[in-house]
């Protein structure tokens, strides 16, 4: 089996909001001097992906991103933790990539390395946009299990285990498939060893060249069309007052001269 | 000239960071208070392949070169010093079979120790003889196909929990009675008594036994180079751990300034954060400068110890010297940042603190180092 692992690199979601900024003019993040990591959910896929790897024999895993050459460090990150192989797309990172641009370059890989299944994070812990995974699988033309938290091999092809509300369901499915990866206690990516680390710099990460794709969806699905930090002003009162009744008296004497009563 | 660490070492260092975050950073409080060997520990910096890195590939690590181990070291000291010693044991206890190992004794030895599976320390100091290495009173007589060992050694960090000891000891000839600085492996059993365990101010959790070599029977074969190679072996083992000490020291420097600068952030007072004052700006600044000339220094002698540098020696005495000395005053530093919080045990700083004095202390005094690194300036004769 052929198992390909979409992983998007994003800022750094434990970034202090203060260091959060936008470009001068442009409708994306300053990237610069700011820590780049592999989206959560994509490392939940991954784990997935690698557990299943290990359950299935002669199954190989590749780990596919689409972006600039700085974006090649999720899939070191991957090789690290030891994918297989290493696939970018490569094509300048901003914001105003649709997720359906991206869902057709990635379903373009998934033919290329002929994938049988496809593992996707839920949502990209940058933008929260919840679009690849189930576009991607449209594109292919592929059923798509949607909260995934792990796959086991099973006796008709795999065993997706899903998370509900208020438990989890089990449901069959056979290659080729689209699987959106939720985060569980289970599929925690594993930190990769020493030697491992080292080595994924020395491995090769293979270029699909995207090829005219792009032009020919400029424009189409999701724009985004306004992008701004809100402004947050904090006053802060103290309403004064010699005890506890005294100062919710005063407090909704304040809230009514607010008119916030 | 490249200041940057290459991508290789950044990941590694990405690594660490992430292993050490969830792994040592729940537990480096605990570690302090209980002052109990973390064994859970142990088993992550073995399965993650930490313990490998002082060692070739060939006997199972992971190369052994200086500078992927400072970097490491460094990382896991910002949040742990302790653990960051677990690391320099197995470092400290093995260079002496590294460096001066035959091959048999390299393939009988270092490959337990790579895998994390056997612990090791090394045996140096005793109660007449710390600084002078050359006063080492524990002996070794050869009695047909073994040396037979008898004194007491003390501060052996890890001592009471090695597989392995490399003991530092003078070999004496029957016939003449001359005595020569000499190093043996020695595995632990019959003989071997731990006699008194330290109870130290920092880098609690790393035990530092006492201990008693009670007429204890070594093979001939664990004799490291030959007898009289002790002292030279010694000082090259020294030369490579003392820029390990030296990354425990930026480590620390780092973990606390990091902490005040979260703190200064925070931290209200007179209605501003107090990162606002000038005063606090001040101690900043000079904690950060410091800690990066001392990093920069550390990185410098781990680089010229893989580079068989001719001035290693004195480039792993001065990284250690000041980098001991700034880890000291910058953990000082936090600690009057955060002001009467920096020093109740709540906060990270005051552990920090405690751990940093021993780096002025151990794998020679910086006294010590400032004479080594005055004669590289004024000559032998000096």
């Amino acid at each position: 089996m052929q198992i390909m692992v979409c992983l998007k690199q994003i800022l750094d979601p434990e970034l202090p909001p203060r260091d959060f900024r936008l470009k001068q003019g442009e409708m994306a993040p300053v990237t610069e001097g700011i820590p780049l990591v592999m989206s959560s959910f994509d490392q939940n896929a991954l784990e997935v992906g690698l557990q299943l790897r290990e359950k299935m024999a002669g199954a190989t895993l590749t780990a596919v991103t689409v972006g600039p050459e700085g974006a090649s460090d999720v899939l070191r990150k991957a090789l690290a933790v030891k994918a297989d192989q290493a696939v970018r797309v490569p094509l300048e990172q901003d914001c105003k990539l649709s997720s359906r641009i991206v869902a057709v370059l990635l379903a373009n890989a998934a033919r290329q390395l002929r994938a049988d299944l496809v593992l996707c994070g839920r949502q990209a812990g940058d933008w929260d946009g919840s679009q690849v995974g189930l576009t991607l699988a449209e594109e292919l033309g592929w059923p798509c299990a949607n909260l995934v938290t792990g796959i086991e091999p099973g006796p008709g092809g795999l065993v997706l285990r899903r998370e509900l509300e208020e438990g989890y369901e089990l449901i069959e499915g056979s290659a080729p498939l689209v699987a959106v990866v939720t985060n569980h206690e289970t599929n925690v990516l594993r930190i990769a060893k020493v030697k491992d680390t080292m080595a994924a710099m020395r491995k090769k990460v293979e270029i699909f060249e995207p090829d005219g794709i792009k032009a020919d969806l400029q424009g189409g699905g999701i724009e985004l069309v306004s992008l701004e930090i809100p402004v947050k002003e904090v006053n802060c009162e103290i309403i004064p007052g010699e005890d506890g009744r005294e100062k919710a008296d005063n407090l909704i004497k304040r809230l009514l001269e607010l008119k916030v009563l | 000239m490249n200041f940057e660490l290459d991508k290789e070492l950044q990941f590694l260092k990405e690594m660490v960071r992430e292993l050490v975050q969830e792994k040592v950073a729940p537990r480096a409080a605990e570690i302090d208070e209980t002052d109990e060997y973390p064994w859970d520990i142990k088993e992550a910096l073995a399965e993650h392949e930490i313990l490998a890195m002082p060692f070739p590939e060939e006997y199972g690590g992971t190369g052994g070169k200086a500078l992927p181990l400072v970097i490491a070291t460094e990382e896991i000291a910002k949040v742990s010093c302790s653990v960051a010693m677990m690391l320099t044991g197995q470092c400290l206890g093995s260079a002496a079979i590294v460096i001066a190992g035959t091959e048999e004794q390299k393939q009988r030895f270092l490959p337990g120790l790579a895998s994390g599976e056997k612990i090791c320390a090394m045996a140096l100091t005793e109660p007449n003889a710390g600084s002078d290495v050359s006063s080492v009173q524990c002996t070794a007589v050869r009695e047909g196909d073994e040396y037979v060992l008898s004194g007491t050694k003390r501060f052996a960090t890890f001592g009471n929990i090695a597989d392995i000891l490399t003991v530092v000891v003078k070999t004496v000839d029957k016939k003449t009675g001359e005595k020569k600085l000499s190093c043996f492996v020695v595995e632990k059993g019959e003989g071997l008594v731990v006699r008194n365990l330290e109870h130290k101010m920092g880098i609690r959790g790393t035990p530092t036994a006492e201990l008693f070599f009670g007429n204890m029977r070594v093979p001939a074969e664990n004799l490291l180079g030959a007898e009289g190679d002790g002292f030279k072996i010694v000082m090259q083992v020294l030369d490579k751990t003392r820029a390990e000490i030296a990354a425990q020291a930026v480590g620390l420097a780092q973990g606390a300034l990091e902490y005040a600068v979260q703190y200064a952030r925070d931290r209200v007072q007179f209605g501003s954060p107090i990162g606002k004052f000038q005063a606090i700006q001040m101690k900043l600044a000079d904690m950060e400068m410091k800690t990066q000339a001392a990093r920069y220094l550390t990185y410098a002698a781990a680089d010229k110890y893989d580079h068989r540098a001719h001035d290693r020696g004195k480039f792993s005495a001065m990284a250690k010297t000041f980098a001991s000395d700034v880890a000291l005053e910058v953990t000082s530093e936090a600690i009057q940042v955060l002001g009467g919080y920096g020093y109740i045990k709540d906060y990270p700083v005051e552990r920090m603190f405690r751990d940093a004095k021993i780096h002025q202390i151990y794998e020679g005094t910086n006294e010590i180092q400032r004479i080594i690194v005055a004669r590289s300036l004024l000559g032998r004769g000096f």
